[in-house]
């Protein structure tokens, strides 16, 4: 409930507060998840080039029915 | 080393009681900001005697720790209100609501509310923003930044791994279910998050003890928990995880044609047994709830469904019905309008998308939870649909015309009522509603402003549509204006104007056109999303309706465009775009390109697509340019009901915004409003916010 927690120096603390604010974050926290989940992203999908299954599109096609903007 | 915690899920706070009221919250309104979707997880844990448990311990926990909560926020809004120069501030958003109609309107004496307000207090045109889509100049509107700060671009993005569309605004994710304090794994469950980045105003309302009740504003599902109430807006899901798919029903006799997946909805066929025609609702997980209609006399059909029996009359919308679908063991609840658009032996039934019960809501609608619940005993059954307005049911042919506007009324109704209840209730604080008929209608009846648009009217008696429907919003706004003391500040506003949509351009052909993009050898050019590219020769390409993104190396999943080519690039096709002519007119297309590095700043910046494209008036990316399909022309003209948009360059599509009190800002845009009501209510704005006080 409460998420898990990572360490920090106070150095890389303070360099992410001043980053944060330079990247318009309304918090540290948005800016460090941010950064965070980007780069995780990429590592973990770095190399793979994903076809997508009929299964995967049908799926992606019901997500998107109804929104007007679309076809 | 000492070492510095943070907590990743924003959860620690500085000060003591703001950690207990944030626990609190946690432990009373379980659906924030990750909220379970899709029927297993959620409905299981639903049906448990979990839940009795937590709501024993929310009750003792708000027994102990309740009074010194209200105690810590009296205190913290005491400091606020010494400060506020307004006691309540009432937004009314009205979606779409275009300021060169509006001022022709006033100067006709349409609008009286409204030409008061201007009178007495304040009008101006706000500017919108970069693209001028709803929930892109929403999210600006309740975070006070640009997109590339909170992340919001278009309706959709695309994944850079697949790119395929995904929508912009959630993102579904697996994630383990733990037992026993985390020590043992149950599986996975999916749980969807708000992309939308920074943090609505009404949040730092809140933590300055001011409360406010928010009402549909676009690119809040799901919501956030805050020292107020919310009720989800645009981009909340129906209960088949779309964003509003209506089935419609007919007998055999219809045309082939007909039984297919519609784009918008579902054609299927009913059975006849026994004189009863049959069919199923289909729901979450493949559930469904059977009916059955059977012929009166004349054009009226009784549908027995759910253990009701309704009396059906043709081209009537019936009231909201609950259906119970069976998933996993649990029971779950939705609502659904039907309406027979012909009786016996052609039978036709439309039927709305499953809409979240919101009496009983299995998804995160509202923030408390019981706050949906609480309107829906005040007022009855209601919609909660992100997109209430069934357009698509519309494009094809499922409503007609007096079937849409009589459900957009029928929504702008349910709006209108639980907008006053709340209103109502709100002694001190912040009050916002979002109207939403007023960009839909104005979508689907512009062609009745336009001798010359291309897609088909059915009646000329639609023609006087959209003057209506301003008249009815003026009489909204002056209705609340009855209901305004002294000293509170009421804002209308909108969040962008409108435009004609009469031809539409395919970006992906253009691109292919001028060797920018490349087809597979043999594919077919119209399949969805983007599936007939050959990546390896393609420089740029177009999903979405906001524009092209170059396909740079290192970022996309094919990219062979290297980084010292790619400004570059944008520039030689920025360049190219803007000389775009029509053939069939002689006149441009493109009004301007913008470069997303130049236009944007913040963390999401690189999310944007590369070049953002401002049309001329009457044009939009065309229907198959957004998902990716490339067609044989370039210009094609909008035959579709859907006949206005605003995705046009966004200087020509400001949006208004009139108040009760002057303002002396000259040019106000949407981005100002976070900061203006911070600063009514004495709170200083975060330096992040971009937007200006207006005075």
């Amino acid at each position: 409930m409460f998420g898990k927690k990572i360490k920090l120096t106070p150095e890389l603390f303070a360099k992410l507060e001043k980053a944060s604010i330079i990247a318009r974050c309304s918090s540290m926290e948005e800016f460090a998840l941010g950064v965070l989940e980007t780069e995780a992203d990429r590592v973990i999908n770095s190399g793979q080039q994903k076809d997508m299954s009929p299964e995967e599109i049908q799926a992606i096609e019901n997500q998107l029915k109804g929104l007007g903007y679309l076809e | 080393m000492q070492n510095t915690r943070i907590n990743l899920n924003f959860l620690l706070m500085p000060v003591l009681p703001a950690i207990i009221a944030i626990f609190l919250l946690v432990l009373a309104y379980p659906g924030s900001a990750w909220a379970y979707i899709g029927p297993g997880a959620g409905f299981a844990a639903a049906g448990s005697g979990l839940v009795l448990l937590t709501s024993l311990g929310m009750l003792a926990a708000t027994i102990i720790f309740g009074p010194s909560i209200w105690l810590f926020r009296w205190a913290k809004s005491l400091k606020a209100r010494k400060k506020a120069r307004a006691k309540r501030v009432i937004i009314m958003g009205l979606d779409g609501l275009d300021p060169g109609l509006v001022d022709r309107y006033m100067s006709e004496g349409l609008l009286p509310n409204l030409s008061a307000l201007k009178k007495d207090g304040d009008y101006r045109r706000l500017e919108t923003t970069l693209p001028a889509i709803s929930p892109v100049a929403w999210s600006s509107f309740q975070t006070g930044v640009n997109p590339g700060a909170h992340n919001i671009y278009d309706f959709i993005t695309r994944d850079k791994r697949t790119c395929l569309p995904q929508l912009s605004s959630t993102k579904t994710e697996s994630i383990a279910r733990r037992a026993l304090f985390g020590i043992f794994k149950r599986g996975d469950k999916s749980m969807i998050k708000l992309l939308r980045g920074g943090q609505p105003f009404w949040k730092i309302l809140g933590r300055n003890g001011i409360f406010s009740n928010i009402i549909r504003v676009p690119v809040s599902y799901p919501p956030e928990p805050f020292f107020g109430t919310i009720l989800s807006g645009m981009c909340t899901p129906d209960l088949r995880g779309s964003q509003g798919t209506f089935t419609f029903y007919t007998t055999g006799s219809a045309s082939a044609a007909s039984f297919a997946e519609g784009t918008g909805g579902v054609f299927q066929r009913l059975s006849l047994s026994q004189g009863a025609y049959e069919g199923a609702i289909e729901g979450p997980e493949k559930s469904s709830v059977p009916f059955s209609l059977t012929s009166e006399q004349g054009e009226v059909m009784t549908l027995r469904v759910a253990g009701e029996s309704i009396a059906l009359k043709k081209d009537e919308l019936s009231r909201w019905i609950k259906l119970t679908f069976k998933v996993g063991g649990a029971n779950v609840s939705g609502i659904v309008r039907f309406c027979l658009r012909a009786g016996a032996p052609d039978v036709a039934l439309y039927v709305s998308p499953v809409n979240v019960d919101p009496n009983e809501p299995v998804l995160p609608i509202s923030s408390p939870g019981v706050f949906a619940k609480w309107l829906s005993k005040r007022q009855g059954l209601f919609g909660t649909l992100g997109l209430m307005e069934d357009t698509w049911g519309r494009n094809e042919h499922a409503l007609n015309d007096e079937l849409f506007l009589k459900q957009s009324y029928d929504t702008h109704a349910e709006r209108e009522e639980m907008f006053f209840s709340v209103l109502e209730r709100t002694r001190k604080g912040l009050c916002v509603c979002v109207f939403d008929a007023s960009d839909r209608i104005q979508h689907m009846f512009w062609r009745y402003l336009e001798d010359s648009h291309p897609a088909p009217r059915e009646n000329e008696k639609f023609k006087d549509t959209i003057k209506e429907m301003y008249i009815k919003m003026d009489k909204l706004v002056g209705k609340a204006r009855a209901k305004l003391d002294a000293d509170d500040w009421l804002i209308v506003m909108s969040d962008h104007g409108f435009s004609s949509f009469r031809r539409g351009i395919n970006l992906n052909s253009w691109l292919l056109e001028n060797g920018y993009l490349s087809l597979k050898k043999d594919a077919d050019p119209h399949a969805d999303y983007l599936q007939s590219i050959d990546w390896s020769k393609t420089r740029a390409y177009a999903i979405g309706l906001a524009g092209i993104f170059i396909n740079k190396s290192g970022r996309e999943r094919n990219g062979v465009v290297a980084d010292a080519d790619f400004p570059a690039l944008k520039a030689e096709i920025s360049g190219k775009l803007r000389e775009i002519i029509d053939p069939a007119s002689g006149s441009r297309a493109i009004r301007e390109v913008y470069d997303s590095e130049k236009s944007y700043s913040g963390m999401y910046r690189s999310e944007a697509p590369d070049l953002i494209i401002g049309c001329e008036r009457g044009y939009r990316v065309s229907w198959d340019s957004v998902t990716g399909k490339l067609e044989k022309e370039i210009f094609t003209d909008n035959t579709k009901a859907w006949s206005g948009d605003h995705h046009v360059d966004p200087a020509l599509v400001p949006g208004i915004l009139f108040s009760n009190r002057l303002f002396k800002a000259e040019a106000p845009s949407i981005l100002d409003i976070a900061p203006t009501v911070l600063n009514i209510f004495g709170i200083p704005a975060p330096k992040y916010m971009e937007g200006a006080v207006i005075q």
